[in-house]
């Protein structure tokens, strides 16, 4: 059939083909003139600012047990970074889900509007009802006020004001997580108020009974731990002079997986603990027979494990350790105690500190009095959902007749539930002023205004209190300043009284100081007594036939109702499932395969149906059997608070069905011993691998060594990162595709001894080799090699080809597919680090060391250099090495937010006659590797293998 | 089998040639926008001249842009201080109205809003120019931005490209002493003699990694 052009419109004709071109040429001109930018200079420009540089404002994160000091990193009044506070001794680091609450103060999504009975509240009319709340809480009206478990002295002098102005006000408190049996054996067998605090310094052995120390549960700073396990560069130290934690756990833990070694517990706690108690027995002596006096010798065998471990704990009493999970009941804590006091443990690893004792009502009272009709109106402050997390609670506030005011973040279901839903302020929005966990007084300041109208719990209070009952917020205040900075400045001196000096100005001087710092040096005091401890009569029951043991668990980064909104954190590779965005159950069952996921339905009478997913994994076999850990969440789709008190089921009763979408998941590679690289063992002799000096023009080499054997693979490395180097969220769709665009990324194993294992957790970003593959298959020289030893990306060269990508061993690099800066932060509003370039599509990104940071930290020591001496500058001479940037002068995000300080950064080139940097010492380490050596990249990364036991000293 | 038409065969060679003019247009385009010939001195909200304020009164460069020695941004003055001298000279001059517009709550015409210079100078997102790092370093102001001092109308400096940038990166040149970095380029014959020797005391050895403004 002859083919005519001009009768088929879809041919192109030359004349049509001009016109279009007219069209687009005309169309395209106009793009060619200069965009218009703006510069705004400040109205009035705040104090301290310098345009460009970074505010840091020192505050805390509330939170239950002890608040967490901070600082908040802010540019041009916007925080684009939480980072640790430099000066805190409490604690190192800082943990994923205390980073990325950053993210929730920007989210759109927050409770932005006062809303009543489901509507939007009219002008006016909160106004009115406020008012008529403070006549009641002033005149004598039956008010309840419900807070969260953070410790707040200003919010209890404000309580203890409303106290005394009306005796009928009652105060509660929720924690979900509270560690009640601890805190009553606690209570009652050393003094009200008393807490552990663990010097890991002290310690040699510590034996966890399913304490997650290093994550959920801490007990002291981690960075003691970290130090006490970890041995020096050096040669010539023995197994017996390092911390060796051993654990024995019902549902694993981060910590748990960092254990050298396990023992199952295969019925239960209980049932080990008293194996455990038996098995000192013999070791009794004299003075001794009070701890034993209520227990009846066992009649069973208590297995040859248990006795070993009995024996080289009481081998090494005085520098052991038993350390229990503080969610178990009242009496295994109790018994914990007395073998802490047989261990002569008290005192030396174990010290107690007199923290304050409890003052407000459980959330049981609340649901009684509610339901009794003993409240009028009810303030509910809990940060948690309490609604959810308690069913009673839930049906008290359906059924009962108080007016229900509910201050929030998120809408939750307490909001649902309650007359009022007022929206609350992030943490980076209120004043406050807190205790952390050892008692240190921490103040909570502002980094902005609130975003979306916030009302903060202290402003309420405050309102309650003023003379006309009005609310007044940080927006209507005058100069921003909100009542609630004045209830905290009053407090704080009130506190600080004898110490504070007695001059109006000496105490101004110590607030000042105190808002730089963030927090007093002065903490609870000891407690040098002993507890009043025996071993309590242990019941065995032992688990039912046919039943599989469940236990629910707080989740690690799942925890509130911001967790559950929060993007970077749903974008993170869970620490014990490695499933981004999808909390789910971990079980090991006879008919689940290891890394297998699937629906787990639990049915039971009188509870809701449990349906979530569920992950096959090995780790679950700690115990010694089959197990499921649930972790306890109230979302939407799943509410597992109901079954909290759940210890087993039936084996016929749990259903698993295939699940309607596959969450992402990466694996989780089980291996025997030799399958990983990461481990040596004692006595380490010889050296892994002799490294060459680095290569490299430059005075500066830069390189980064990793400690194995003290990452825990918890994720604040790679929350930090995030944060720091603008890495876009992706979304849940592209995860699943494998196109996540973090530039880190923890590669999670299990190593398999015998029946039980450990953990290991290797973070894996850019190893900058010195031959680097990807640098030489790229056609536009996109990436190069630095004379400082780092290999650079230059974006706007980048064209997208990703055969670096492909020819990078290591996987480091991550190609950016579409425009997901823009779209994440459209969609989250995060402000941008302006020191970070933020990548468009289609070019390659990953970690740079943070090489801005390591530009600003040579732009800062070469201007005070110059600056330094006020002679003519031109008689100014500087010598040799004086430029090269001293040791500690660079951090990167990842190392400074690492908990246990695993990693180490800076110069690997040595300046003749000084002393070894750490990344130095650590390089030249004997448990020191790089990832793939046979392939001759030489890595600017080295990883500190894990330490394993010595054979010849295991059971 | 169906054969291949002359317009059809013909249809690459079209695009290839409306490709062709099309990247030739970009080029000149793109050489023309970074060359030396155009120069982008739009007009600003307040008719600003450095002429007046640097040149003929004298103020010193830092008074205005005080974070030029400190960060990586020379910063502008925010509308108070301009307002410190304003309240004073020129208090009635209609030109300065946006001023009290943004800042003079007892201005007449006050209305709180923000004030906006339209930018003359700005670096695309994936380049980073220190001002600490330089002006700390003894490259005066004037190197980059030119005489400011005669400005009548704020121009965009010819010197903010890559060009330029590497021009002094590879082979420094034109430091002056820390006293005179805000002074006019010096045009005596010693000066680049100076030069060498600051360069040789100071130990000044430019990064040309593309780390050192790609990052």
């Amino acid at each position: 059939m002859p083919h005519d052009h001009r009768s088929n419109p879809t041919q192109l004709s030359r004349r049509n083909f001009l016109k279009g071109l007219g069209a687009l040429a005309a169309t395209m001109l106009p793009a060619c003139r200069r965009a218009e930018e703006f510069a705004v200079p400040y109205r009035e420009s705040p104090e301290w600012t310098v345009p460009g540089e970074a505010n840091l404002y020192a505050t805390c994160l509330p939170r239950a047990g002890g608040s967490l000091p901070l600082l908040a990193v802010c540019h041009e009044g916007a925080p684009t970074l939480l980072q640790p506070n430099p000066g805190y001794m409490g604690t190192s680091g800082l943990d994923a889900r205390a980073q990325a609450s950053l993210w929730n103060l920007y989210d759109p999504n927050r409770c932005r509007r006062v809303r009543f009975h489901g509507r939007d509240a009219e002008e006016g009319e909160l106004k009115g009802a406020f008012a008529a709340w403070a006549q009641q809480t002033t005149g004598g009206g039956r008010v309840g006020f419900l807070f969260g478990p953070n410790p707040s002295p200003v919010r209890d002098s404000l309580t203890a004001e409303i106290a005394r102005r009306n005796l009928q006000a009652r105060f509660y408190v929720w924690d979900p997580f509270a560690p009640e049996g601890e805190r009553k054996a606690l209570n009652s067998l050393i003094a009200p108020g008393a807490r552990p605090r663990v010097a890991f310094e002290n310690a040699r052995i510590v034996l966890s009974l399913g304490r997650d120390f290093l994550g959920n549960d801490p007990v002291g700073p981690c960075r003691a731990f970290a130090e006490a396990r970890t041995p020096g560069h050096e040669s010539g130290e023995t197994e017996e002079a390092f911390l060796r934690l051993i654990a024995v756990e019902e549902s694993p833990t981060l910590t748990g997986g960092m254990a050298q070694q396990t023992l199952p517990c295969p019925h239960g706690m209980e049932r080990f603990l008293s194996e455990l108690i038996e098995a000192f027995r013999p070791f009794a002596r004299e003075e001794h027979t009070d701890l034993f006096a209520s227990v009846t010798p066992r009649t069973t065998e208590v297995s040859p494990e248990v006795t070993r471990l009995a024996r080289e704990l009481w081998r090494r009493r005085g520098e052991t350790l038993v350390l229990l999970g503080s969610n178990y009941p009242e009496h295994l804590h109790a018994a914990v105690l007395a073998m802490n006091v047989l261990l002569e443990a008290v005192g030396g690893p174990l010290q107690f500190i007199q923290g304050e004792a409890d003052a407000c009502r459980s959330l049981g009272e609340l649901a009684e009095d509610l339901t009794a009709g003993r409240l009028e109106t009810l303030f509910l402050f809990a940060p948690s959902d309490p609604a959810a997390e308690n069913a009673a609670f839930a049906d008290a506030l359906r059924a009962g007749t108080a007016e229900t005011i509910r201050l929030c973040l998120y809408e939750d279901q307490t909001a649902a539930l309650s007359a009022w839903s007022l929206p609350g302020t992030h943490f980076l929005e209120e004043w406050g002023l807190d205790r952390d966990a050892d008692g240190r007084l921490c103040l909570r300041q502002p980094a902005v205004l609130p975003l979306y109208g916030g009302i903060a719990e202290l402003e309420i209070l405050s309102g309650l209190l003023s003379h006309k009952g009005k609310l007044l917020t940080a927006d209507d205040a005058p100069q921003g300043l909100s009542p609630a900075y004045h209830r905290v400045k009053a407090c704080f001196q009130q506190l600080t009284r004898p110490a504070g000096g007695s001059t109006p100005a000496e105490r101004e001087r110590l607030w000042e100081s105190a808002l730089e710092t963030g927090f007093l040096p002065e903490t609870y005091p000891r407690l040098h007594r002993l507890p009043r401890a025996a071993f309590p009569p242990l019941a065995c029951a032992p688990l039912p036939d046919g039943h599989c043991p469940v236990s629910f668990r707080s989740d690690e980064l799942f925890q509130t109702q911001a967790d559950l909104h929060n993007a970077w954190l749903a974008e993170t590779w869970h620490p014990l499932t490695n499933l981004a965005g999808t909390p789910a159950a971990r079980a090991s069952l006879p008919n689940l395969r290891h890394g297998e996921l699937r629906l787990l339905r639990l049915r039971r009478e009188g509870l809701p149906p449990l349906e979530l997913p569920v992950l096959g994994d090995e780790a679950e076999m700690a115990r010694g059997g089959p197990h499921i850990t649930v972790p306890l969440l109230a979302t939407e789709a799943c509410n597992t608070f109901p079954w909290r008190h759940v210890a087993s089921i039936p084996f016929e009763s749990i259903e698993l069905a295939p699940l309607a979408e596959t969450p992402p998941q990466r694996p989780i590679a089980v291996f025997g011993e030799e399958g990983v690289p990461g481990i040596s063992t004692w006595p380490q002799a010889k050296p892994k691998e002799k490294f060459s000096p680095p290569s490299g023009s430059s005075a500066e080499q830069w390189g980064m060594a990793i400690d194995l054997n003290l990452c825990t693979g918890c994720n604040a490395c790679l929350v930090a990162c995030r944060a720091e180097n603008n890495i876009p969220t992706v979304g849940r769709a592209e995860l699943r595709r494998g196109r996540d665009i973090q530039w880190l990324r923890i590669d999670r194993y299990l190593v398999r001894r015998g029946e039980r294992g450990y953990r290991m957790s290797i973070p894996v970003a850019c190893q900058q080799c010195e031959a680097a593959p990807c640098e030489s298959v790229c056609p536009v020289n996109a990436t190069v090699h630095t004379s400082d030893g780092l290999s650079a990306i230059v974006y706007p060269r980048c064209w997208g080809t990703r055969y670096c990508a492909a020819n990078c061993p290591y996987e480091a690099r991550r190609f950016n597919f579409f425009d997901y800066a823009q779209a994440s932060q459209r969609a989250a509003r995060t402000i941008p680090n302006p020191n970070v370039t933020v990548r468009s599509r289609g070019v390659m990104e990953k970690c740079s060391y943070c090489v801005q940071r390591i530009n600003a930290a040579r732009r800062r020591h070469k201007s005070e250099l110059m600056r330094r001496e006020i002679l003519p500058s031109s008689e100014l001479e500087l010598q040799g090495d004086e430029l090269v940037l001293p040791p500690g002068s660079v951090q990167t995000a990842c190392q400074a937010a690492c908990p246990m300080q695993a990693i180490t950064f800076g110069n690997l080139k040595s300046t003749p006659g000084s002393e070894a940097s750490d990344v130095q010492k650590a390089h030249a380490d004997r448990r020191a590797f790089r990832l793939l050596p046979h392939l001759g990249t030489r890595p600017r990364t080295a990883y500190l293998a894990r330490i394993d036991r010595d054979p010849s000293q295991r059971e | 089998m169906a054969l291949i038409s002359q317009r059809e065969a013909r249809f690459p060679l079209y695009l290839a040639a409306a490709l062709l003019l099309l990247a030739g247009l970009g080029y000149a385009i793109a050489w023309l926008s970074t060359g030396e010939s155009t120069v982008y001195a739009p007009e600003q909200p307040v008719p600003f001249s450095h002429a007046t304020h640097a040149g003929r009164l004298g103020i010193d460069c830092l008074a205005c842009h005080h974070a030029a020695q400190k960060s990586s941004q020379a910063g502008f003055p925010d509308m108070v201080s301009c307002l410190a001298c304003h309240r004073h000279v020129l208090p009635g001059d209609a030109r300065l109205a946006p001023l009290h517009a943004s800042a003079n709550p007892d201005s007449t015409v006050y209305t709180g809003g923000a004030f906006a210079w339209i930018r003359v100078n700005a670096l695309p997102g994936h380049a980073h120019f220190d001002h600490a790092a330089h002006v700390n370093r003894g490259v005066s102001c004037a190197a980059c931005h030119g005489d400011m001092r005669s400005a009548e109308r704020t121009a965009s400096s010819a010197k903010l490209t890559m060009a330029s940038c590497l021009d002094c990166h590879r082979k420094p040149h034109g430091i002056v002493p820390l006293e005179q970095i805000t002074s006019p380029a010096p045009t005596a014959p010693e000066a680049e003699a100076l030069s060498e020797r600051l360069i040789r005391r100071w130990k000044i050895t430019p990064g040309t990694d593309c780390s050192t403004c790609h990052h």
